[in-house]
């Protein structure tokens, strides 16, 4: 499934409602559909705000891909730049919490199974979200 | 564009301040939250429950704005509880640490009756 969206806030709800519908659909329990809107608003909010610079003639393309095990998001963006994922499990501190850019990259990578990042000059960076399908119950506690 | 229509109410009943937020909290919230905030300030309220509804988005942006209203509570020498939130945001205010400055009650009802225990009069 693909989504492309303009650079402009608010579209993410867009993606982040059909997003939710293919992972209610391909198992993943409701409790864990929510931490995918989460995480898919914030990649999605970082690449308009961050990768595009809101700029609106810039797009923001998400790809999903679903095998037997996973839920694969991408999140493309036009920028060239590296957002410095925070490594699990993420110490939240009131230091991080100041900027804005880090809390949310500090929520997707809490609320994924996986994530990573790759940039490139020319095309632009890469987002990568995995979701895990209800494999061995949720693996994200509420602590 | 697509920005959610944010509709912020405010109340008062036992005492206590409920700001009623009826949609999504993300950046463009942050003029009418804020502004409700001060509202209360200025009347005095020391006792303030911010009353979400169920399911609406809130994002990194709109728990930004949160943690600057918690900031001034704790300044302001007042009380804030939230309720309405989802079981999906309440993990995430427990997540980013705004449950060790707002008690989160599961209902409007719940928060009131907390209030009240800590001294909130009609």
């Amino acid at each position: 499934m693909q989504i492309i969206l303009p650079s402009i806030l608010g579209y993410e709800v867009i993606a982040r409602d059909a997003v939710a519908s293919l992972a209610r659909r391909c198992g993943i329990s409701p409790e864990r559909v929510e931490d995918v809107k989460t995480a898919l608003c914030e990649a999605c909010t970082n690449a308009i705000e961050h990768g595009n610079r809101s700029d609106p003639q810039r797009k923001v393309q998400v790809l999903c891909t679903v095998d037997e095990q996973r839920l694969v998001i991408e999140v493309y963006d036009e920028g060239g730049s590296l957002p410095m994922l925070p490594r699990k499990p993420v110490q939240w501190t009131l230091e991080q919490r100041a900027s804005l850019r880090g809390m949310g990259l500090m929520l997707i990578v809490t609320l994924t199974d996986e994530v990573s990042v790759v940039a490139d000059p020319n095309d632009g960076t890469c987002m990568r979200l995995v979701f895990y399908r209800n494999l061995a119950g949720d693996s994200v506690s509420a602590s | 564009m697509l920005e959610d229509e944010l509709t912020v109410n405010i109340r008062h009943r036992d005492g206590v301040a409920i700001i009623d937020l009826i949609g999504d909290v993300t950046t463009f919230a942050e003029e009418k939250i804020n502004g409700a905030y001060r509202q209360v300030t200025a009347r005095g309220d020391r006792f303030i429950l911010l009353n979400f509804r169920q399911n609406d988005y809130i994002n990194s942006a709109g728990i930004a704005i949160l943690i600057g209203i918690v900031t001034e509570v704790n300044q302001n020498g007042q009380k804030l509880a939230v309720s309405g939130l989802s079981p999906h945001f309440q993990k995430i205010f427990r997540m980013v640490g705004l449950a060790q400055y707002a008690e989160i009650y599961q209902t409007e009802e719940d928060a009131l009756s907390a209030f009240k225990r800590l001294g909130a009069v009609e």
